[in-house]
């Protein structure tokens, strides 16, 4: 440990991507709670995996326009948002398939982005990245970028913490009481494709589905009330990601995935700890 | 006869292929207290949905209060057969009952303290105000209906509407709830669904059998409809 302290001083390669990794957590550890209570899980694996998608779009227009208004990082939050949006109507008004729907835009924006990716040169180590993360993209402009992100996040759930809460338990309530129900759904699906997209800079597009919801669920077994679960969540999720990054660093293991492991170990070993309720 | 609360005229829905309800027209007046009873897939709880403005007809109008449904706010408390959640939700009963007044959230997501004075009160008239900061998923279901009944009259509306409310409670739960709903008799405009013969024989304004159409039943033949398991309307006892 004390050498991994030492590293971080000195290694602001290092440093950085552990800053880039915490400041991604901390949007997973307050957007992973309203995943975990509506039951959107499924909706957010599939926005994370459909995001590849806007990202080989983007890469492949990059390539033939050479334009870098076409960054991957906007087309993953691009494609983000509008998958988010199609899955979110097909919820709202399409409920006897929802699950196929959800089903056929994961595999929809695989798909595309894999082909997209793949007809432009030398990106293969581009599309790993985008797969499985890689910390090391983070300078200090995209964290400025993710510190931005987290704010909005926060703030967005200080204010409508108890309209999520309402929707996430009784749709018919919220209707009743004459709250843009649609609206606030649609809202959370943003935050939910904001999350995803800084979640896949650090641990990739196939494990974010692993810190949008172990973190939510662990913080679950202990406490019974949003306002707590979130918190706890939070802390767990800086924890998980400061875990994942140090182990990865002092074994030499992938990252994202390190983390990833990390998350769901402690989510198996808390199991048995269930009903403690704070 | 004054101005009724619900005005239903020659309502039709349909979902799909099927005709749920037919040329319905029925009226409810201020105060009254009326069941709904009838076959499953009657009708009885799209007429609820089209009475809360959930639904839409496909002809006919509905009228609460002279206004239509999608434009009201706070007629209506609202009391559901069966409310489907995660028992780890994480909902404490205050926290599900202050729901019952969500149009007063402000902008930043907080409840007036007037709001939460009456979320207590009311938590204490249905006995349940040391529940207050248990969670929703680890109440018996005659205290989540306790609960459900809190939220539904939060905003004090003129009208509740409860569905099956009773269902699946034991006896004591269910006197509770019936006992409740006779004190509201009168204040409020109750309409209830139910199977259950207890709660019809005591005193109701009206019966309704709802099963595509809707028929008055007469009070004197209530209990001889159920005892006969005879739902449908028209049919001569």
């Amino acid at each position: 440990m004390i050498e991994f302290w030492f590293a971080l001083k000195t290694n602001p390669f290092l440093s950085m991507a552990l800053f880039a990794g915490l400041a991604a957590a901390f949007a997973s550890g307050i957007v992973g709670p309203y995943v975990v209570s509506k039951r959107i899980v499924f909706i957010s694996g599939s926005i994370s995996h459909a995001v590849l998608g806007g990202i080989g779009i983007f890469v492949f227009l990059n390539y033939i326009t050479g334009l870098t208004i076409f960054n991957p990082l906007i087309g993953s939050l691009v494609s983000a948002i509008f998958f988010g949006f199609i899955i979110g109507a097909s919820h709202l008004y399409y409920k006897e398939r929802e699950d196929t729907v959800i089903a056929a835009i994961w595999s929809f924006g695989m798909a595309i982005g894999v082909i997209f990716i793949a007809v432009v040169p030398n990106t293969n180590t581009q599309l790993m990245d985008f797969l499985f993360g890689n910390l090391l993209w983070a300078g200090p402009s995209e964290l400025k970028m993710l510190l931005a992100l987290d704010a909005f996040v926060l703030l967005v759930c200080l204010i409508c913490h108890k309209r999520f809460l309402a929707i996430s338990f009784d749709e018919t309530q919220s209707y009743l009481q004459k709250q843009p129900v649609t609206f606030i759904y649609f809202i959370l699906l943003t935050l939910v494709a904001i999350t995803v997209v800084l979640m896949i800079q650090t641990i990739g597009a196939i494990l974010v589905i692993a810190m949008l919801c172990l973190p939510a669920a662990v913080a679950n077994l202990f406490t019974r009330q949003l306002s707590k679960m979130i918190c706890l969540s939070v802390i767990l999720s800086l924890f998980f990601t400061f875990i994942g990054i140090y182990l990865s660093y002092s074994f030499n293991w992938p990252p994202g995935a390190t983390i990833a492991l990390a998350t769901a170990l402690i989510y198996f070993l808390s199991l048995p700890l269930k009903n403690r309720s704070i | 006869m004054n101005q009724p609360i619900i005005d239903i005229k020659n309502v039709s829905f349909q979902y799909r292929e099927s005709l749920i309800l037919k040329d319905i027209s029925l009226s409810f007046q201020k105060g009254g207290f009326y069941i709904l009873m009838g076959p499953n897939g009657g009708g009885k709880t799209t007429l609820l949905k089209l009475i809360m403005g959930l639904v839409s007809p496909k002809s006919g109008t509905i009228r609460v209060n002279g206004e239509k449904p999608k434009e009201m706010c706070c007629t209506i408390g609202y009391v559901p057969q069966t409310l489907f959640f995660d028992s780890l939700f994480p909902l404490t009963v205050l926290e599900c009952v202050l729901m019952g007044q969500l149009s007063k959230l402000s902008w930043y997501g907080k409840y007036p303290k007037a709001v939460k004075e009456s979320a207590l009160k009311l938590l204490s008239s249905l006995g349940i105000l040391g529940l207050k900061n248990r969670t929703i998923g680890s109440l018996s279901g005659g205290q989540r209906q306790r609960t459900l009944l809190a939220r539904a009259l939060l905003c004090d509306p003129d009208i509740l509407l409860l569905d099956e409310p009773t269902s699946g409670l034991d006896m004591e739960a269910s006197t509770f709830i019936q006992n409740k709903l006779q004190e509201l008799k009168g204040k409020k405009t109750i309409l209830l669904v139910t199977h259950s013969l207890a709660e019809m024989t005591s005193s109701i304004d009206q019966a309704i059998c709802i099963s595509t159409t809707a028929s008055l039943i007469p009070s004197n033949q209530l209990c001889k409809h159920y005892a006969m398991g005879v739902y449908h309307p028209g049919v001569e006892l």
